[in-house]
């Protein structure tokens, strides 16, 4: 996932560089700093959690699931793309509700991921528990207070 | 420990990447393309090119026994009621095109919709829309159908009240041929039709006001930074105006910076100018031809239009 958020990141400064060369000296930020969004809400994240999971070594139960990474990544690309329009709309000199409209989309979908992540960690972390105390004394726990 | 390991489903990452990227081409469409709100201009609006109409059949019936035909040369138009020379000159490194515009009615001066009707995404040619009027002389206008906001009428007929912002400044043409910049925040488009408003541009910003320059030497329209093409209408003294165009992005012209453009309607003796939209929509369009080189950088043409300012019967 790291490696998406880095191209999406390339991409994103690509893009702006190339559009640079047609819009006639008019700059928005919204197009200038384009690439701050898969910069800070996925090659950052991302690298965090890798460097977690390296420090911790065997323990990756706190990886985000599937459809976290699949929400998240999707919350990304939509507050890029509508990051993207802003600043194509405001070098062309107009304006319009659909960014505005993806802006809401992206932010959904994070929190979205935030929150299946929360549950997810919390059902691993009741599975967890529940194993635990359901295996026969003597066996792997090794906690003879289970066999009392 | 125990671990879930399952795969997101492809189909979900598929629809969600049709959506995302489906949803952004429709915004782009929309905003660009697709034209909206569309309002045919109806008989009521076009009440004062009606008037005008009349006032030019009732000359033409006046002077049917002497009918003076205008004189027309390639920078003049002289005519009953209607005096127009057209200057070139150079302004620094950018040629300026000056039209100087006198008129017995005011009601010569008027505006035209591209496919005469009013509504986003609508635009066509200046040349196009100026031949549709059969304008003597035209200049672009205020491309209102690039945006939802900010008053627009045109010809009498309101199209727009919606203000875009209480410091947006408008200007206004009233019936009697005079001018006015004023500020959406300050005045309904309701407000400005009974007080005989008929045409109301929401470009800006002012220039020119009470004879003096208004704009700062950093100033500049949204986020544009550089010398551009440039248009721009002024008023010297009731019945007598000025519209200017200036060529820009080329290697012969190198364009206008706004305080540059307002320091010329300044030296022709505007009271009150104003600026319309630039860019690759600046043309100047006269006796059947454009004149100045439109350009949006890449190649000298046309830029199609929501609207124009003419002279016109």
């Amino acid at each position: 996932m790291l490696s998406r958020f880095l191209i999406a990141t390339i991409g994103a400064v690509g893009f702006f560089l190339l559009y640079d060369q047609f819009s006639h000296d008019v700059r928005s930020p919204f197009m200038t700093f384009l690439f701050a969004w898969p910069l800070l809400l996925g090659v950052l994240p991302a690298g965090l959690l890798l460097l977690k999971e390296r420090v911790k070594t065997g323990r990756s139960s706190t990886a985000p699931g599937p459809w976290v990474r699949l929400f998240w990544g999707g919350g990304v690309a939509a507050v890029t793309l509508s990051s993207m329009l802003r600043g194509i709309f405001e070098i062309a000199g107009t304006a319009s509700v659909h960014q505005v409209v993806l802006m809401g989309i992206g932010i959904a979908f994070l929190l979205l991921a935030v929150c299946l992540h929360l549950t997810g960690k919390r059902t691993a972390q009741l599975r967890s528990a529940k194993w635990s105390y359901s295996q026969p004394s003597g066996g792997v726990s090794g906690d003879s207070s289970v066999n009392a | 420990m125990y671990r879930t390991q399952r795969k997101a489903p492809r189909l979900a990452a598929l629809l969600m990447s049709v959506f995302l990227i489906g949803y952004t081409t429709f915004a782009l469409l929309n905003t660009f393309l697709i034209p909206q709100d569309v309002v045919a201009v109806t008989e009521q609006s076009v009440g004062t090119s009606s008037a005008a109409a009349q006032n030019t059949d009732d000359a033409s019936e006046e002077t049917a026994g002497t009918s003076q035909e205008p004189v027309v040369t390639d920078s003049s138009y002289e005519a009953d009621g209607v005096h127009i020379t057209i200057e070139t000159t150079r302004v620094g490194d950018t040629t300026v095109y000056i039209a100087d515009i006198v008129l017995d009615d005011a009601a010569l001066l008027k505006t035209g919709l591209a496919e005469n009707a009013f509504g986003r995404n609508l635009t066509a040619k200046t040349s196009e829309i100026a031949s549709v009027n059969n304008a003597i002389l035209a200049i672009n206008g205020d491309y209102y159908g690039f945006r939802d906001t900010g008053y627009v009428m045109r010809n009498g007929q309101l199209y727009r009240s919606t203000s875009s912002d209480d410091d947006q400044e408008d200007l206004v043409i009233y019936e009697d041929g005079t001018m006015e910049i004023i500020r959406e925040g300050d005045v309904t488009a309701e407000e400005l039709q009974a007080a005989g408003a008929v045409q109301i541009f929401s470009f800006g910003p002012g220039l020119v006001e009470n004879g003096a320059v208004t704009v700062s030497e950093g100033e500049e329209v949204d986020q544009s930074m550089t010398s551009n093409p440039r248009t721009a209408i002024g008023m010297i003294e009731e019945g007598h105006y000025v519209m200017v165009v200036s060529d820009g992005r080329t290697e012969e012209s190198e364009g206008l910076s706004l305080y540059e453009l307002a320091q010329v309607m300044e030296s022709l003796g505007c009271e009150v100018a104003y600026n319309l939209d630039g860019g690759g929509s600046s043309t100047m369009w006269f006796n059947g031809e454009v004149i100045n080189n439109p350009t949006s950088g890449r190649s000298i043409k046309e830029r199609s239009v929501s609207d124009i300012v003419y002279i016109g019967y």
